[in-house]
């Protein structure tokens, strides 16, 4: 079939010539026009995965009672939108070493770079860490690729004096009830 | 032609007093707009720094790359990262960032302190002193440059040549914004 198509999704346009030569088909490309339509929207349902905390000596405990949800929607063009949220249940302690939390898909490499240090990596997403105890230890920050994996996030804080990088002991010391939330937004690669 | 059209894209809905004459174009009309819908791009640029007084100097092996992306109709994804060089001079006055399309109009645009629309975040890195290290939220200056403010410390302020600290060689600048682009 020799129709043109359009520069993006390559739907089909038809002439009146080929409409009426190819009547029989014109119901085709139809069909074939709304499935190219459909997949550049993505994936319209919201999906859930469960990140993994880990850290790079000790992975923290989440702890009994503890909670950890990851959702996520894939946009047009494999971008993805994200959520996690974690509360620290009874005997939930941060581990030892900085900390990385999984994402749902692997990071575009073309796009975004990826680092274990402070500053060097694409920033992706902002958080919230929740100080239950002592709620004026609460701080902002933002999400950054590591390099460890190519779908793992650290997260940054301006808390510490030193350290800028949240782990077991910053920008406070992890336990039972504290909370840790966080947004991203990436581009992905599927496998 | 006289068919209604739908509000967003425009596709034309002809009824049935309207039948198969005009098909042809009706249909390629409406796959055009269909498609602009997903016009979306992979780009590269440059990014000019720049101050009020006196422009930074990269420094040799400085390095200043933006990527970014038009994710949907209008709205564009930035992302930039600076690496200071060695011989890096900072210049003097606060500190703008070229954009690589320029910002709608109706977003708001101001060089004042903590004005002009949050469009992004940052993380401005001391690679000798970590502890200085800041995030800064990016704004909009002009709608062709964004400036920063910083958040933390002991006195928020316009990210300029001395705040949040003097830049030296091998610091980083690490850029994420999301704005819509002035499509006039």
């Amino acid at each position: 079939m020799t129709v043109e198509t359009t520069t993006n999704l390559n739907l089909s346009k038809p002439d009146d010539t080929e409409i009426g030569r190819l009547w029989a088909d014109e119901d085709e490309l139809h069909k074939a026009n709304n499935v190219l339509i459909d997949t550049a929207l993505g994936s319209p349902e919201l999906l859930t995965y469960e990140p993994t905390l880990y850290a790079t000596t000790t992975d923290p405990t989440i702890g009994d009672g503890g909670e950890i949800n990851g959702w996520y929607k894939i946009l047009p063009n494999d971008w993805i939108m994200g959520w996690v949220t974690i509360l620290f249940g009874t005997g939930g302690g941060g581990g030892s070493g900085n900390w990385r939390l999984s994402l749902p898909e692997n990071r575009d490499t073309t796009i975004h770079s990826g680092s274990a240090s402070a500053g060097l990596g694409s920033i992706i997403g902002e958080g919230y860490f929740r100080d239950n105890s002592v709620t004026a230890n609460s701080q902002l920050g933002l999400a950054q690729f590591t390099s460890d994996l190519p779908s793992s996030i650290l997260f940054l804080t301006e808390a510490d004096s030193s350290v800028r990088v949240i782990q077991d002991n910053s920008p406070f010391t992890w336990t039972d009830g504290d909370r840790l939330t966080c947004s991203f937004f990436y581009k992905a690669v599927f496998a | 032609m006289s068919t209604t059209t739908t509000p967003n894209l425009g596709l034309i809905k002809p009824d049935l007093l309207e039948p198969m004459p005009n098909w042809a174009d009706q249909n390629a009309s409406n796959c055009d707009a269909i498609d602009d819908f997903f016009n979306y791009s992979e780009n590269s640029y440059e990014p000019i720094w720049s101050a009020v007084t006196t422009a930074p100097t990269l420094g040799l092996d400085g390095t200043i790359e933006g990527t970014w992306q038009r994710l949907w109709p209008g709205l564009i994804r930035v992302e930039i990262h600076i690496d200071t060089g060695s011989g890096f001079i900072e210049g003097s006055g606060a500190y703008s960032l070229s954009l690589p399309v320029n910002a709608h109009p109706l977003l708001e645009t101001d060089t004042a302190f903590g004005s002009g629309t949050a469009v992004g975040r940052a993380y401005i890195r001391d690679f000798t002193t970590t502890a200085n290290s800041q995030m800064l939220t990016m704004r909009l200056r002009s709608n062709s440059t964004i400036g920063g403010d910083t958040e933390a410390g002991n006195s928020p302020s316009t990210w300029t040549d001395s705040s949040p600290f003097t830049l030296a060689h091998n610091d980083r600048i690490t850029i994420t914004l999301f704005y819509l682009e002035d499509t006039a």
